[in-house]
């Protein structure tokens, strides 16, 4: 113990030989400190108290899962949705507080010592919050609060209305979306019935009327035809059966008279055809194969009968008296008249046929047709019902929402707006200024104490003997060789002096702080 | 015992020629007239010399001395110091065959209290009955003890070194303090720090040693990183007293000034001026443990 003691005397009696720097290092600490701390501008602070169901606020964040009840967890989410960093940034915009960064990297700095000094603090079961920002202009203090108070009641009552909002917004563009779908649908429909007229579910019956009409037809044509041909049959028969009684003159001219009467006769039909119809009209060329045959025929009989002119044998006269046989020559006629209906109507007939098949193909379409019309017709019905059902989910939205704005309002309020604090709260200068005096202090004695390493000297007979490792003979005390310095002169004495005028001056400066702070602002400006 | 026995044996001495049979004492005052003339004569080697008048207020004045209500603490410490000292001088020649009764009281640098120490060393020694003194100024620059002693301008150390004829003995002044004697440092010369080194030194160290092994040669020396002198004139010594100031001489340099010193030689220290109050003093004793008391 005695060592530890001696050690110390010896360190204390070392630093002592460098008081008066560390005096002067005290000194000028001193001042330097408190005149920094004098300079300090005053830091106001604005509060603002509200109140919020926060039930209600973080209910929807919370998604029906069970409110914590924990205050702390809540004052938490509070902050976390009150001091956002788009809030932030937002109301260091708005306050124009931004205008005291200079880059974008400040601004960031800036945001973040926002997010650190509001402080909210609050949530008890009465669920009050109170939010604090101080700063050195009591105007700004006051905005922050107010801005970030703003914009915390925009937000959460907005917060719902900008989910049903948001809501509403997907609906209405659903909708429309619909309503596109839906006119497409319609126009194919609409192209669809256009394109199949008369295919129509509706309408189909006309087409399997007309398949049996157009059948029926076919078949009366065909039982014409049949006659026609039966009649035909009959009358060759029967002028294959006729004996000629006819004259048997191979002269042409009864024959040809009347042949070529008949001729003249057909051509004279033909005329009125060619009147009513083209040269392509079924009758028109019947009747041009038969005058043409009637022609041919003429033409060989007076070949022949040239060829013979003598008298012919009977059968010739018989042929011949045929020719101007009237009632041959009506029998000629009327197979003539029969082979040209039988023309006639091979066409019809065919004519017929076509149809039928026509019909009978555009028939077998039918079910098709129809299987595309129920397929759009349904697409055209489904459209329409989700358009319907979303037009009526829009209306639901926006009834909700208005039921829940109306009862919003109860939600929160503000107890205390932030007023323009005219006292400043801080900075607590006594506080500082102590701390300088203290931190002024041990520098100084931390300078004596160090410069009493750097320079080492021999302060006692044992610390020479064992440094130099030589034997001590002894120490001498030293002898002032003139009187003693009265005592208000010496070492100690006036170090103390200058240590308590230190201190005194603490004291005064302490006290008068603030008038002094002041008295520095207004000159400092 | 053998003190006493010398003490009378010089008593018998010095009755046959009729002086007034006093005891050794420290000082003749200054008034008795019949002493300024004449030295006591102890050995009869010793040749005739001046004595000069010293007073304590002189030696006050010169800087050398405490003022008087510090004397006897003064007084005891350097008899506690001394004594070593002594000792040392009783065994004789050192290993490397140096007087012992040569002593040189040096330090590092200047202003550490060497002719203070010196003055109040010799002093003490010469106090006692069977030791005598001879203070010799060997800082031939500073000259501080010559001129406390009002000898700067005699002849002394210088003179001698330079002349080879002259007996260092007959510069030799005595004074009216009984058992000291003074050599003075003698001119001015430029020659002779040089000469310091040469074998006349040697030799003059030796015959004031020679003269008489009781008495002490006791050298003033210049600090040892001042000038080489002293460092020559430790070779020449059997004792070496190094002065060190407290809390001014910074440690570097009193290690070096003992760099300069050969380990064999006898070196001892002597802490001056060491300011302290008794409960400090009690616990400055702990500070550090000293390796070796002498």
């Amino acid at each position: 113990m005695k060592e530890v003691f001696g050690q110390i005397l010896l360190y204390i009696r070392g630093a002592w030989r460098f008081r008066w720097y560390a005096l002067a290092l005290s000194w000028a600490l001193a001042i330097a400190g408190w005149g920094f701390v004098l300079t300090m501008p005053d830091v106001y602070e604005s509060t603002a108290r509200v109140y919020v169901d926060t039930d209600s606020v973080l209910r929807p964040l919370l998604n029906g899962l069970a409110v914590n009840t924990d205050v702390a967890n809540r004052v938490n989410m509070m902050s976390r949705v009150m001091m956002g960093r788009p809030n932030l940034e937002r109301v260091a915009r708005e306050t124009d507080l931004y205008l005291r960064a200079g880059n974008q990297e400040q601004m960031e700095q800036l945001v973040t010592s926002l997010s650190t000094q509001i402080k909210l603090e609050g949530g008890g079961n009465n669920n009050t919050y109170s939010i604090r920002y101080s700063d050195n202009d009591p105007r700004m203090a006051q905005r922050v609060v107010h801005t970030l108070l703003n914009t915390f009641v925009e937000d959460t009552l907005g917060l719902k209305r900008q989910d049903s909002d948001s809501a509403q917004k997907f609906l209405r563009e659903q909708i429309s979306d619909y309503e596109t779908r839906l006119r497409d649908a319609e126009s194919r429909l609409a192209e669809f019935k256009q394109r199949n007229a008369g295919m129509m579910p509706g309408e189909t019956g006309d087409y399997y009327a007309r398949l049996q009409t157009s059948g029926e037809a076919l078949e009366t044509l065909r039982a014409k035809y049949r006659l026609a041909n039966e009649r035909r049959n009959e009358l060759a028969k029967q002028l294959e059966g006729e004996e000629p009684t006819f004259g048997l003159f191979a002269d042409s001219t009864a024959n040809g008279g009347a042949e070529s009467g008949q001729i003249a006769e057909y051509k004279r039909q033909m005329d009125a055809l060619l009147l009513q119809y083209t040269d392509r009209h079924p009758k028109v060329v019947a009747l041009q194969e038969t005058i043409d045959q009637l022609q041919a025929q003429q033409k060989a009989a007076d070949k022949k009968k040239r060829a013979t002119a003598v008298p012919r044998d009977p059968k010739d006269a018989a042929a011949f008296a045929l020719d101007v046989n009237p009632v041959y020559q009506n029998l000629r006629i009327e197979m003539s008249r029969v082979q040209v209906e039988l023309a006639e109507l091979r066409q019809q007939i065919a004519e017929s046929e076509g149809q039928v098949t026509m019909l009978k193909n555009r028939v077998s379409s039918i079910p098709e047709t129809e299987a595309e019309m129920t397929r759009l017709n349904r697409d055209y019905q489904v459209n329409k019902a989700q358009h319907q059902a979303l037009l009526e989910r829009l209306a639901s939205a926006r009834l909700s929402e208005q039921a829940e704005t109306s009862t919003e309002q109860v939600r929160f309020r503000v107890i205390e707006s932030p007023a323009v604090p005219l006292l400043p709260i801080g900075p607590k200068r006594g506080l500082f200024m102590t701390a300088v005096l203290f931190i002024a202090l041990g520098a100084g004695v931390a300078l004596a104490f160090v410069m009493d390493q750097l320079k080492p000297v021999f302060l006692s007979r044992g610390m020479l003997g064992t440094i130099t490792g030589l034997p001590v003979l002894g120490a001498i005390r030293f002898v002032s060789p003139t009187k003693p310095l009265p005592l208000f002169r010496r070492d100690p004495v006036l170090v103390g002096a200058a240590g308590a005028a230190l201190i005194a001056t603490y004291l005064v400066t302490v006290v008068v702080a603030e008038q002094a702070s002041r008295i520095i602002h207004s000159i400092v400006g | 015992m053998s003190i006493i026995e010398r003490a009378l044996g010089k008593l018998q001495q010095a009755t046959p020629r009729g002086e007034a049979a006093t005891l050794p004492g420290i000082r003749r005052g200054r008034h008795d007239p019949t002493v300024t003339d004449t030295v006591t004569t102890v050995r009869p080697k010793r040749l005739p010399t001046e004595t000069i008048e010293v007073s304590l207020d002189m030696l006050r004045k010169g800087g050398v001395l405490a003022p008087e209500e510090h004397m006897h603490a003064l007084i005891d410490q350097f008899r506690r110091v001394k004594w070593p000292l002594l000792q040392s001088a009783l065994a004789g020649d050192t290993a490397d065959s140096k007087p012992s009764n040569l002593i040189m009281v040096t330090s590092s640098v200047a202003g550490e209290g060497k002719t203070f120490t010196s003055f109040n060393l010799a002093m003490s020694m010469a106090r006692e009955a069977d030791w005598s003194v001879v203070l010799v100024d060997a800082d031939v620059a500073k000259r501080h003890a010559s001129e406390v002693f009002g000898l700067q301008d005699r002849r002394g150390l210088n003179d001698a070194i330079q002349d080879n004829s002259l007996d260092p003995e007959s510069l030799v002044l005595g004074t009216s303090i009984q058992g000291l004697s003074v050599l003075p440092a003698g001119r001015k010369s430029s020659t002779a720090p040089e000469l310091f080194a040469s074998q006349r030194m040697v030799d003059i160290a030796n015959t004031l040693a020679a003269y008489d092994s009781r008495r002490i040669v006791l050298f003033d020396s210049s600090p040892l990183l001042a000038t080489n002198e002293s460092q020559v004139l430790s070779k020449l010594v059997g004792q070496i007293v190094l002065v060190v100031r407290a809390e001014v001489t910074a440690q570097p340099m009193v290690l070096e000034a003992v760099s300069l010193l050969e380990k064999t030689e006898k070196v001892r220290c002597i802490l001056n001026q060491v300011r302290a109050s008794r409960m400090t003093e009690y616990y400055y004793e702990y500070g550090y443990y000293p390796n070796d008391k002498p």
